[in-house]
């Protein structure tokens, strides 16, 4: 009875909320922790941003904002609970949550230097979406469309490629895209047998061929108009392949490329003039929808003696992506004529990915050396475009070490969201940065988790990472 | 008498166990071990809770735990032998199986034990990894479910059977479906999911005279115990090739390089290209590839078809041939292709690891040591990988990352395809490689020059390889394919290759010109190649020239 006194006494104390070590060495550095929270500016309504002391045998982490003050630690994780979490935010808001970490190693503490996660004023839009897949080259196999509550940690499968293997079909699922960020208006493409376009409009699915007579590929990198039920496309013929030697590992190549407009009332393509020399892809809206941004590249064959493909393939770094925009003409559908914005070829570069930010003045993109696949290319960083004086921000303090794409804004134009690759460099996190209103963008934070170890253990990368303002609707299409 | 109403399902018991012993652990412990290495287990919330996405997750989590024991496959073996023996207890207390009749329990037996052993080259394209252990270990909880129904009144007893009897044959067909079993593999798994009807009406045995009688009891025992064996003996994929490459594997990463050659060399039949190439990575460490690449036969065959299977080097042994050839970009894309595909693994971990540390990617490498560090029993592997990590010169110590090292520090990157051919690759990419600088390297080279019976890719390699090796004598088969060259097509010699200074040996050439003298006049009389060459074969079959003249030809897949 006595021993079962003792071992309950046990059990309950391993269970209680550690204890700030009261003997420990002090260290002037910050501490090492995973994912890197340190001195990030967070939104008033994120989860927690649980993380681990690496290297570290123990840790316990004190938290105190204003006059908040939680202890946690278990292991070398802190996991903070939700409802501790959201009092730390509210008392924190407009300034920070203060951290001290302890860490055990060899049954010796040491406290390290404090270091602080700030609060914004502004909210993030509530919901993530983003493609789950394994960081391949070629193969597929469970692809799923994923919705993540940024308040919390639920993930909810918004669609899943695993429906479609009950029937048979091995099928590719892909650019989910949203009208002014709401999954009211929304689509997402199925590539393969049966596959085609699921186009969501108020809640009702149907699918759509989005390969018409004339096109050189099915519609892809969709864009949909803000006001009009127009969405912008591009069709590419496009091959990927593989570096002998470089870390960058995959090259994918568009050999041609058009923009397209999608009719959505009338069910039609409009095509968009184009001069053949010039490869279009990549559109994206105004925030008011008079203008479409895109990626353009023109290559001159250097081999005749050999097919273009060929020599793209020895000439791959020679193809470098400008930055166009033409006006659009909402009473006609149509788009005038395609005007220079940004050389960037001109500086040895090559953008993808643009997106304007909501008040319309600035423009994000995805910027790399060559080609337009910047999610293999480590060079890859987010820069930002200022389109009233056009100067360039490498907006040095958001961007990592590996690739940095897929650009995208919170609809308040206070956040950026972006793929990312700089833990290892092969297996994409989301990223999200504070862009103050002053113009300033500050250090990028990973996307967090309740367990913080997931993200070094988890197999897949997350892919087009877009917010959304309500929840995505229910997949409603059925085969 | 009646104490002993079990003793045939007692005799039966240990008979099975030796049976399972020999059919497992004596003819089948590389496939045990490939079972381990195609597959991944991570102790762990998230791990269980990515298995849970399925139907059946549980099952699924419990067989990948038990299925890491089977990289001891003696222990491995046990563990099955104890999960059949359960089961087959299980069956005999809850359908009171006396005498005779413990006879019918044996059949789902030999049913889960010839499914582990009649995989062949699907082994390597499982979509279920957990395939080996997870339907014994469901057909062993459905057989503890049945023990209930003895201990019910009788109507509900046989009602509660049926169900679970009913249950597991729509989950197991359901399972078939999900797992993409091959309907040539199939046989086992129904005989297996349909002999549990056999069960229910098993009292009506009872009814049968001499059923108690001893010598019915024995005889039954003798039956049981030869279809149990006989069954899987047939059922099992026997072929001397695929046991052939799963034993390389394993000695390739541990670099056993005599053992490599040993085991191409006891080859009874045809070996395929995985086998010739795997031999020759073998050479090429030792340094015997020039005197030693004829040795064996050169006439190889595809994988042998079983099920309707139909397997591709790259997802075989693909990665570890792209490894052992320096081509790291290459093996690193099928691991993961592979993983992709068929789920991840131990093995390709493994590889990605190594490929990872040659390529400098040290927070890559550190993911994957991170996930294998938790493994039962790579943690330990992982570990030592860490100090190349730290120390990227200890690499050139270790022989399994050696030549692949080399190989990737020697090259310059561009952007290809291999589509899919390891070989083919292997052999367009290394035979006209230039600017090579290291020896090994140029030997390789001039081997896969020598492959594709490319002539002026020969050349150019044998002047590299040349001028590599200075002040060595030529090995043999370098200087067959220089005479064979020379004889058959003079003027591709280049100008300023000193043939003097190669020391072609005058037996060399005397032995081409018997080799013509012995074929020339069979093929101009109309005899077809494949007679020429078996007749040949033994006189020059160890030579370059047969090689090319004869066996340039070959399947790739």
């Amino acid at each position: 009875m006595k021993k079962s006194i003792y071992l309950l006494a046990l059990v309950l104390a391993s269970c209680g909320s550690p204890k700030e070590p009261k003997s420990f060495t002090e260290s002037q550095k910050t501490p090492e922790i995973f994912p890197d929270y340190t001195e990030v500016t967070v939104p008033a309504n994120i989860a927690p941003l649980n993380f681990m002391a690496n290297g570290a045998d123990k840790c316990v982490a004190v938290l105190t904002a204003g006059n908040v003050s939680v202890v946690c630690g278990q292991g070398n994780k802190v996991q903070i609970p939700e409802n501790k979490w959201k009092s730390l935010l509210a008392a924190g808001k407009g300034g920070s949550i203060g951290i001290t970490l302890y860490t055990q190693n060899d049954d010796a503490w040491t406290k390290w230097k404090s270091f602080n996660i700030n609060v914004a004023d502004e909210e993030i839009d509530r919901y993530l979406s983003y493609r789950l897949i394994e960081p391949s080259y070629v193969a597929y196999e469970d692809l799923s469309i994923c919705q993540r509550d940024l308040e919390s940690f639920e993930e909810k499968v918004f669609f899943s490629n695993t429906e479609t293997r009950k029937k048979g079909y091995n099928q590719c699922i892909n650019c989910h895209s949203y009208q002014n960020a709401d999954p009211k208006n929304m689509l997402f493409h199925i590539r393969g047998q049966e596959g085609g376009t699921v186009l969501i409009q108020d809640g009702v699915a149907r699918k759509l061929n989005m390969k018409r007579d004339g096109m050189i590929s099915a519609a892809v990198y969709p864009a949909w108009h803000p006001t009009d039920q127009v969405i912008a496309f591009s069709t590419n013929t496009t091959r990927q392949l593989f570096h002998t030697h470089d870390n960058d590992k995959v090259e994918v190549q568009d050999s041609e490329s058009h923009l397209i407009l999608y009719d959505v009332e009338h069910d039609a393509m409009i095509p968009v003039e184009a001069d053949s020399a010039w490869m279009e892809t990549f559109p994206t809206w105004s925030p008011d929808g008079k203008h479409l941004y895109y990626c353009s590249a023109s290559y001159t064959q250097q081999n005749m003696n050999v097919s273009l493909t060929r020599d793209l393939m020895t000439n791959y770094k020679d193809v470098h992506y400008n930055l166009f925009v033409r006006d659009y003409d909402a009473s006609t559908k149509t788009l005038g004529p395609r005007r220079l914005l940004l050389a960037l070829d001109s500086i040895g570069q090559s953008a993808t990915l643009p997106r304007v930010s909501p008040d319309g003045r600035k423009l994000l993109y995805a910027s790399g050396d060559y080609g337009c696949f910047h999610i293999w290319h480590s060079d890859a960083d987010i820069n930002l475009l200022d389109l009233e004086t056009g100067t360039i921000d490498p907006l040095t303090a958001l961007n990592g070490p590996k690739s940095d794409s897929y650009p995208s804004w919170s609809t308040n134009g206070r956040w950026i969201i972006m793929a990312s690759r700089r833990n290892d460099g092969n297996f994409s996190r989301v990223f999200i940065a504070y862009y103050d209103r002053n113009g300033q963008a500050h250090k990028a934070f990973e996307l967090p988790q309740q367990d913080p170890e997931f993200s070094q253990t988890f197999m897949k990368s997350y892919n087009r990472p877009e917010l959304t303002v309500t929840e995505l609707p229910k997949y409603v299409v059925k085969y | 008498m009646k104490n002993l109403r079990y003793w045939p399902a007692i005799i039966l018991t240990v008979i099975l166990a030796v049976v399972a012993w020999i059919m497992l652990y004596v003819q089948n412990s590389d496939v045990l071990y490939c079972f381990q290495d195609g597959q991944l287990f991570i102790p762990g919330k998230d791990f269980f809770r990515q298995q849970l996405i399925v139907p059946g997750g549980p099952f699924t989590w419990a067989g990948l735990y038990l299925q890491q024991y089977l990289y001891k496959p003696a222990l491995g073996t046990l563990m099955m032998i104890a999960i059949w023996l359960i089961s087959f207890w299980a069956l005999v207390i809850s359908f009171n199986l006396k005498g005779a009749k413990s006879a019918i329990a044996c059949i789902p037996f030999a049913g889960l034990m010839a499914s582990v052993v009649n995989t062949g080259y699907w082994i390597f394209i499982l979509k279920a990894p957990e395939y080996a252990v997870t339907p014994s270990l469901f057909f062993m909880t459905v057989s503890l479910l049945m023990l209930p129904g003895r201990f019910l009144k009788k109507p509900s007893g046989i009602a509660w059977q049926s169900i679970v009897t009913l249950v597991f044959i729509v989950l197991g067909l359901h399972w078939l479906k999900t797992a993409q079993v091959p309907y040539g593999l199939r046989f086992p798994f129904y005989l297996t999911l349909f002999s549990t009807i056999l069960f229910l009406p098993s009292e009506l045995l009872d009814r049968i005279k001499f059923q108690s009688k001893w010598y019915i009891s024995a005889g039954s025992v003798v039956l049981a115990s030869a279809f149990v064996f006989l069954f899987c003996w047939f059922k099992a994929y026997k072929d001397d090739a695929y046991k052939a490459e799963l034993k390389m594997t394993r000695l390739i990463e541990d670099a056993r390089w005599d053992d490599v050659i040993k085991v191409a060399h006891s080859m009874s039949g045809k070996a395929t290209r995985e086998i010739w190439m795997f031999r020759n990575i073998a050479l090429l460490n030792k340094g015997t590839m020039g005197s030693d690449l004829y040795k064996d036969s050169p006439m190889t065959v595809l994988p042998k078809s079983h099920a309707g299977v139909a397997i591709h080097m790259v997802e075989s042994a693909g990665p570890l041939i792209y490894f052992m050839n320096g081509q790291t970009r290459y093996a690193y894309r099928w691991c993961m292709e592979n993983s992709v595909e068929f789920g991840p693994s131990v093995g390709r971990l493994k590889i990605m690891v190594m490929c990872a540390i040659i390529h400098g990617e040290k927070s890559l490498a550190e993911k994957y040591l991170n996930l294998l560090s938790k493994t039962k029993y790579y943690a330990t592997w992982a570990q030592e990988q860490k100090k190349y990590l730290e120390d990227s010169k200890l690499i050139e110590m270790n022989p399994t990352y050696r030549l692949s090292s080399r190989i990737y520090r020697n090259s310059d990157n561009k952007v290809d395809s291999d589509d899919g051919q390891c070989e083919r690759y292997l052999m367009q990419t290394l035979s006209t490689r230039t600017g090579v600088t290291d020896p090994e390297l140029s030997e390789l080279c001039l081997m896969y020059s020598m492959q594709t019976c490319d002539i002026p890719a020969f050349w150019q390699n044998l002047i590299t390889y040349a001028m590599l090796h200075a002040g060595k004598p030529l090995p043999i088969h370098y200087q067959e394919a220089v005479v064979i060259y020379r004889n058959l097509a003079p003027q591709s010699v280049p100008e300023n290759l000193d043939m003097s200074a190669l020391n072609i040996d005058d037996s060399v050439q005397k032995n081409f010109e018997k080799m013509v003298q012995a074929s020339i006049p069979l093929i101009n009389k109309g005899i077809d190649l494949n007679t020429v060459a078996g007749q040949t074969y033994k006189k020059f079959g160890r030579t370059y020239f047969w090689y090319n003249m004869f066996c340039s030809a070959y399947d790739i897949y």
